[in-house]
């Protein structure tokens, strides 16, 4: 790859170098007439060396067709990841799941919208992600052993096949006697599914002593079960523990800064300090995340109650169940009726 | 660190060489500088030359030199950009995607100009008529050539071609992040 220059040329003819012309331009290093200057500086390229050329550009070109959604796939991932790394998984879910859109086979992809979705307590969505990359080959690192982590938690929120046997002889889980729970768990002492609904069953009887009794338990399994941390939220509250209610609520929050249902249940706490305000914000915030979430309205719908704001309260819960009273939101809007009929403490 | 001869790296990555040498030529067109001849590769030392007058102006000499530079490190990344995605951040290259990703790195690794480039521009310098901020500029650049050329003893030719192919791509998705 060296560069030679022909200064150093030890005789420099009157003549063109090229074709002996005598007529050569002046006052340049090499003798060459003006034809033969012109014929040099525009030396030809060997058509190997086009065809080389266009070989590459044709490969470039097809390429090139496929960058938009490579660049798509790869900016939805790093968005993603950055809000995973900031705890944020409600907009790390939405990057995520854009990202297997986009390529539904990518099993970075589903491994964070897995993540995702464990942290976003939505687990229909990590069993859809997970069956997605099943039968695929995974690189083994961080990654995989935080994902291989959740999915042995993913246990604590379904019933196991002993436990089904016994659901299914009651209507509801809450038809469930305490004798046959306290049966089943003495048994089975690491079946936190059956202790979650054992507790939930308490805390819906408000038997909160007990239900915190048995989240404690649940806790020392596993400390981030968003099931336990919940109740407790949810009972110290009841209890009348705002300051604890708040705590457990901090420590879903710090798990994912973006659950809804962790920061309206601190914002309900923080009600019933009468910080009107700082619930309103936090409220805002979640509405900003997720303005179709049903627990948020309603607890937006409570804070204007504290407020002593009937109109907007009623135009919000209104609204709210309009749109979004179904099935699974109904407890959600009984309750708030329920607070303003003073049938319910806040 | 093993050793592979520095002939076997070139004919793997001739077209690295050919891009180069067409950098010098093109760059020689654009200042108007007549060329005599032109080997695009060779399978000895040196792998490929272009034969030209010497430029009217200094600050050409040393344009001409580092011109590969400039092509081979664009043109490698636009090469390797669309591939290096599914190869380096996806796992799921095709058979297309790795063959760009060969030719961007052989064209970016070949960017840096050679010892012979950088005596051009010495030669260049060392003339009375040279103005001085050509000088300024051309001796750090003569300097830069010759720690490339020490740094490919430690592989630092491939190490920036797959700079140049892996992370420019990378470097775009960060910053748009």
């Amino acid at each position: 790859m060296h560069e030679l220059n022909t200064n150093d040329a030890v005789a420099q003819p009157n003549v063109c170098l090229k074709c002996g012309n005598p007529d050569i331009v002046k006052d340049v290093p090499n003798p060459l007439c003006a034809e033969c200057r012109t014929a040099a500086i525009k030396f030809p390229i060997p058509l190997w060396v086009k065809l080389f050329g266009a070989g590459i550009l044709l490969l470039v070109i097809f390429s090139l067709i496929n960058l938009p959604q490579s660049l798509a796939l790869g900016l939805n991932l790093e968005r993603g990841i950055a809000a995973e790394q900031q705890h944020k998984f409600v907009t790390a879910q939405r990057y995520f799941a854009q990202a297997v859109k986009l390529d539904s086979d990518n099993t970075e992809a589903n491994e964070h919208l897995m993540i995702a979705s464990y942290y976003n307590y939505n687990m229909t969505g990590f069993l859809q992600s997970a069956k997605r990359i099943a039968d695929k080959t995974l690189d083994e690192g961080e990654l995989l052993d935080r994902v291989n982590a959740l999915a042995n938690k993913f246990s604590y929120y379904f019933p196991s096949d002993s436990f089904s046997v016994i659901e299914q002889q009651y209507a509801s889980a809450d038809d469930v006697p305490d004798s046959v729970y306290i049966s089943y768990i003495k048994k089975n002492d690491d079946n936190l599914y059956a202790e979650t609904m054992f507790a939930s069953s308490l805390s819906d009887r408000k038997d909160y002593h007990r239900c915190d009794s048995i989240c404690h338990i649940i806790l020392n399994t596993d400390g981030e079960n968003f099931a336990a941390l919940n109740l407790l939220g949810s009972d110290k509250r009841f209890e009348n523990q705002p300051d604890s209610a708040i705590w457990y609520c901090d420590q879903m929050i710090y798990m994912n800064n973006e659950l809804s249902v962790a920061r309206c249940l601190k914002a309900r706490a923080l009600l019933r300090m009468k910080r009107y305000d700082e619930a309103m914000q936090l409220v805002m915030d979640c509405k900003k995340t997720d303005s179709t979430d049903a627990y948020t309205l309603a607890t937006l719908a409570l804070v204007y109650h504290c407020e002593h704001d009937a109109a907007k309260r009623d135009a919000v819960l209104n609204n709210a169940e309009r749109k979004y009273n179904d099935s699974a939101n109904a407890e959600i809007f009984r309750y708030v009726h329920d607070v303003i009929n003073n049938k319910e403490p806040l | 660190m093993f050793f592979i001869p520095g002939i076997a790296i070139t004919l793997l990555t001739f077209p690295g060489v050919i891009v180069h040498e067409l950098a010098h030529q093109l760059f020689c067109r654009w200042f108007k500088v007549p060329v005599f001849k032109v080997v695009y590769f060779q399978p000895k030392n040196p792998a490929g030359y272009v034969l030209h007058e010497v430029p009217q102006h200094k600050w050409q000499t040393i344009m001409i030199s580092v011109g590969p530079f400039f092509i081979n490190t664009i043109l490698g990344a636009l090469i390797a950009m669309p591939a290096a995605l599914p190869v380096f951040r996806f796992n799921n290259g095709n058979f297309g995607d790795y063959l760009l990703i060969y030719l961007g790195v052989s064209i970016a690794m070949h960017a840096f100009p050679s010892t012979g480039d950088a005596q051009s521009i010495i030669k260049a310098l060392k003339e009375q008529s040279t103005p001085w901020w050509v000088r300024i500029i051309g001796w750090p650049v003569v300097g830069l050539i010759y720690v490339g050329s020490l740094g490919s003893f430690f592989w630092l030719d491939l190490i920036y071609g797959m700079a140049i192919a892996a992370g420019i791509p990378n470097l775009i998705l960060w910053l748009m992040r």
